[in-house]
């Protein structure tokens, strides 16, 4: 019978060590940044992000004047995807931090633009954080959020709830003109002028533009409210009451 | 010199004038001479130049236990002894109290300890001393170091902890509104996570010291906020279930809620803790105090704080009543060879005299001798294991003189006038300078008497011979009010880490007490401190032998009795675990006990002791005591004072007179004045006892 080599299981960490409670095994300061360095806005639900765009992990070191961590992403939700290696940035032309580059990118699939306003994303960015003085890295837990911006969002939400609408009142129109046989519904510019000759067409575009509006704002909301609340559940589980 | 007969005439006439002056104020080398009492006048009197080679070596070789850098136990550098050896007199108590007040003002906890308990197991008796002066007011600084060192450790822990904080725990930590809640969804959190950076940087920078409070208010933060962070903190990153993790959990909590919140009680609570995890088995009762001992090394060590250990009453130790016990000096020095063996970060230093010292080697160990002399390396110098204190050379006693009476003469303007020595003549200084072996308190003496005759004309009495019998009423009773005075300073801060020296003082107070013959008993034998059980801070009794004595009136004599006698200080939640560790002695087969009798001074006044505990307690004292005879006994406030009072007592007479106090002298004052505690130590009798033997 053919003998193998034991494989051993790596040395415990030294139960005599320094309790890790007082142990600087923390950057000093993380964040996420655009790739200008520019710090991202941070919600209750995370770091807000935006698909399309790179963004930054950025660690410090964990005392003044330390060595600078390694940084390696240990998971991520699927809508990230790492760009690129660790980069070293300086400032007074000494090393003063260390950046991670991603980018936000949106997942495949039919109506994906249509769908954008109605979505949001959440996830936990997991960055492993290794000292070269320390034996084990740190894992950094950075909740991320992805939605489109308010501004661009809302103006989305109208058109697309003005399109729904004006279709709304012209489509039973065309077909009713369609079974009765009427020329107009030969002739789509002599529809569409009577359809909006009508004293009642603008109602249906500006209610549903409304309604959508309010529906994806809604869902919005929900989502990050529940995400909220979850990473508050995790806040919670980590700092009990004080006794 | 003067050189002219104007100079000459100008020099005698400054000495005249300042001998004049100096006849309005005391003696300026009366203190020294005053047996090692600890002056509170120490800065005033002492003078550097004094032994200043041999200080400065072992201030140095204490500077080698402060870590610049502290990553784990291997860090910490080996425990070992240092023994400072000098003759009677040489200046031993002196150079002790110098290194408390040392001139670089560097911290360190200097654990002078008062006792010594073969008994008791040597970890538990350094972990003792070690928590009692962390949590007394430290004499030099003021107030207790633990305070210090807890607030630094908190701060370390705070910082820490607010790093820790990821960037949304930032935001639910500041508890926001439901309006502020429904903002913080789009975007707003940045402000609120950078003030979590300023704030971690003003507790990294050291322009608040320990205003806490002022701190949080300064960066708008809930006060109740700072303990749950870092008891969180704490609880996240310290989730070991061995006993060194439950230990340091307890202790960091403890420091964060003595800082923070300003629970005093806390770090009883910590001592007093049941560290075994829900649903594991007890820690073995040595681990415990073994871990106990190292997070606190360790919690020193992280702020550079050296833990010496000075030994200066070894004399009180190992020979009371000028008898050398040699079982007790070779406990004494296996117990320091087994702590060099099996602990880390302690410096143990002896002072010791020689012919003391000689004796002790004579009776010890070869494998604790090679122990205690493998010494503390110095750079350039090699172990260092032994310091000799030689008598003072001629030239540090000039500056002796030069000191103390410039003190004097701070205001008079013709000092420099003055001739070298003033005010003592040639002569002297030359006799002085030719008694190269006499010892510094000797020529303090000597400088003392001279001083006397030539400023206030007093010559020293003549010895007489023999010298009369010695008036002991006064020194017992002063010396009493002292330690009195002590004891009640002690018991103000923590009872429970008093236990310990409760159980020794009541052991020592009834070995003096004895023989004694109370209601047809006499005091056998009495073992002052035996840790029964398995937890560390209540678990001890002082155990006594009692034989019965004369006719008894009903002919069969009682047999002998082996009484327990247990102190029930802990208060809350910590009672019913106080008492059943009490309880523990009939588990300890060996030590034969046939009764307890457990002291509570929880309602000294009451006539049914049993009926004033808390339900918890009561329960554990009826499930018990229904199968074991014990009973309670009511101890009052001055009972305690007493116990704890007792021992600094003996030590302090066997300081203050160079000649024992005669035992019956001893025996008579202690049963005058702690009759009741004799009495509390009596086994119980069947018919009045709460519960009966089985």
């Amino acid at each position: 019978m053919q003998t193998e080599e034991l494989v051993r299981q790596t040395r415990p960490v030294d139960g005599l060590a320094v309790s890790r409670a007082l142990q600087d095994l923390l950057p000093l300061s993380w964040q996420i940044t655009t790739e200008r360095g520019k710090p991202v806005p941070l919600s209750s639900a995370g770091y807000v992000l935006h698909f399309g765009r790179t963004y930054h992990f950025r660690a410090k070191a964990a005392v003044e004047g330390g060595p600078l961590p390694d940084l390696r992403l240990a998971s991520w939700p699927p809508f990230v995807t790492r760009r690129g290696d660790t980069l070293t940035v300086s400032r007074h032309g000494r090393p003063a931090l260390r950046a991670l580059p991603f980018a936000v990118t949106r997942p495949s699939g039919r109506l994906g633009v249509l769908k954008a306003p109605y979505e949001v994303f959440c996830g936990d960015l997991e960055v492993t954080c290794t000292f070269s003085d320390q034996p084990k890295g740190i894992e950094l837990t950075c909740p991320v959020v992805v939605r489109m911006r308010w501004g661009l969002g809302f103006v989305t939400l109208v058109l697309l709830g003005l399109l729904f609408g004006t279709l709304l009142a012209f489509v039973p129109r065309a077909w009713h003109e369609y079974m009765a046989g009427s020329g107009l519904a030969a002739d789509p510019v002599e529809l569409w002028i009577s359809v909006r000759d009508h004293p009642l067409f603008w109602l249906w575009p500006l209610a549903t533009a409304a309604a959508n509006t309010a529906l994806g704002l809604t869902l919005n909301v929900g989502r990050l409210w529940r995400r909220s609340r979850e990473l508050q559940a995790r806040y919670d589980s980590r700092h009990p009451r004080a006794t | 010199m003067p050189s002219s007969p104007e100079a000459a005439n100008g020099a005698d006439q400054a000495r005249a004038q300042a001998i004049d002056l100096l006849r309005g104020r005391p003696n300026p080398f009366e203190n020294l001479v005053r047996p090692q009492r600890p002056d509170e006048r120490f800065a005033d009197l002492h003078v550097p130049a004094l032994l200043r080679e041999p200080r400065e070596l072992l201030l140095q070789i204490i500077d080698t236990y402060r870590l610049p850098r502290y990553t784990g136990a291997c860090d910490l550098p080996d425990t070992r002894v240092v023994i400072v050896q000098g003759a009677r007199g040489a200046g031993k108590t002196h150079m002790l109290d110098s290194l408390a007040h040392r001139p670089d003002g560097k911290a360190q906890v200097l654990v002078r300890p008062g006792l010594y308990d073969a008994k008791v197991p040597f970890e538990e008796y350094l972990l003792n001393h070690l928590v009692n002066t962390l949590l007394a007011e430290d004499p030099v600084q003021g107030h207790k170091p633990f305070a210090d060192l807890a607030a630094q450790l908190t701060r370390r822990l705070l910082r820490l902890a607010v790093r820790d904080l990821g960037p949304t725990d930032r935001l639910f930590a500041c508890s926001p509104s439901r309006r502020q809640r429904l903002r913080l969804l789009w975007s707003g959190g940045e402000a609120l996570s950078a003030r979590f950076n300023r704030f971690a940087a003003d507790l990294a920078g050291n322009s608040w010291g320990t205003d806490f409070d002022g701190l949080s208010e300064r960066h708008d933060l809930p006060p109740e906020f700072l303990p749950k962070l870092v008891e969180g903190h704490v609880k996240r990153h310290e989730a070991g279930t061995t006993a060194l993790s439950a230990v340091r959990r307890l202790l960091y909590e403890a420091m964060a809620k003595f800082t923070l919140r300003g629970e005093e009680d806390a770090v009883n609570r910590f001592l007093e803790a049941d560290y075994t995890p829900e649903g594991a088995r007890p820690f073995f009762r040595a681990d415990v105090v073994r871990q106990q001992l190292h997070a606190l090394v360790e919690a020193c060590a992280l702020v550079q704080l050296p833990v010496v250990f000075a030994f200066d009453n070894l004399e009180g130790f190992l020979a009371p009543q000028n008898r050398f016990d040699a079982e007790v000096a070779r406990a004494f020095m296996d117990n320091l060879a087994q702590a060099v063996d099996g602990t880390r970060g302690l410096l143990l230093v002896l002072f010791a005299e020689q012919t003391l010292l000689r004796e002790v080697d004579r009776n010890t160990h070869q494998f604790a001798l090679d122990r205690i002399r493998q010494g503390v390396p110095l750079h350039a110098r090699g172990p260092i294991d032994r310091i000799e204190l030689k008598p003072p050379v001629f030239d540090e006693v000039r500056q002796l003189i030069a000191e103390r009476v410039d003190r004097l003469l701070k205001d008079f303007a013709e000092k420099d006038r003055l001739p070298a020595g003033f005010p003592y003549g040639k002569a002297f200084l030359d006799d002085l300078a030719g008694r190269r072996d006499l010892e510094l308190r000797n020529k303090m003496l000597r400088l003392r008497d001279e001083y006397s005759q030539v400023i206030y004309d007093r010559k020293p009495p003549p010895d007489p011979n023999p010298p009369p019998p010695p008036d002991w009423g006064p020194l017992l009773e002063r010396t009493w009010t002292d330690s009195l005075a002590a004891a009640d300073r002690r018991l103000q801060g923590s009872p429970v880490s008093q236990l310990k020296d409760l159980h020794a003082g009541l052991g020592k107070l009834l070995q003096q007490a004895g023989p004694v013959e109370l209601e047809g008993w006499r005091l056998a034998e009495v073992q002052p401190q035996v840790p029964v059980g398995d937890h560390p801070a209540y678990g001890v009794v002082t155990v006594i032998d009692w034989q019965p004595v004369g006719d008894q009136a009903g002919g069969e004599p009682p047999p002998a009795a082996r009484v327990g006698v247990g102190i029930l200080l802990a208060g809350g939640p910590g009672m019913p675990r106080d008492l059943r560790a009490k309880f523990d002695v009939f588990q300890k087969k060996e030590l034969r006990v046939n009764c307890l009798v457990v002291l509570s001074s929880r309602s000294p006044d009451a006539e049914d002791q049993v009926a004033e505990l808390p339900a918890g307690t009561r329960q554990v004292w009826d499930e018990v005591s229904r199968r074991r005879r014990a009973v309670i006994r009511p101890v009052t406030q001055d009972d305690l004072r007493w116990m704890l009072a007792v021992p600094e007592w003996l030590d302090g007479l066997q300081r203050a007179s160079d000649q024992p106090v005669p035992e019956p002298t001893l025996r008579s004052f202690i049963r005058q004045r702690c009759p009741s505690l004799l009495q509390a130590a009596l086994p119980p009798v069947p018919e009045r006892t709460a519960a009966h033997a089985d």
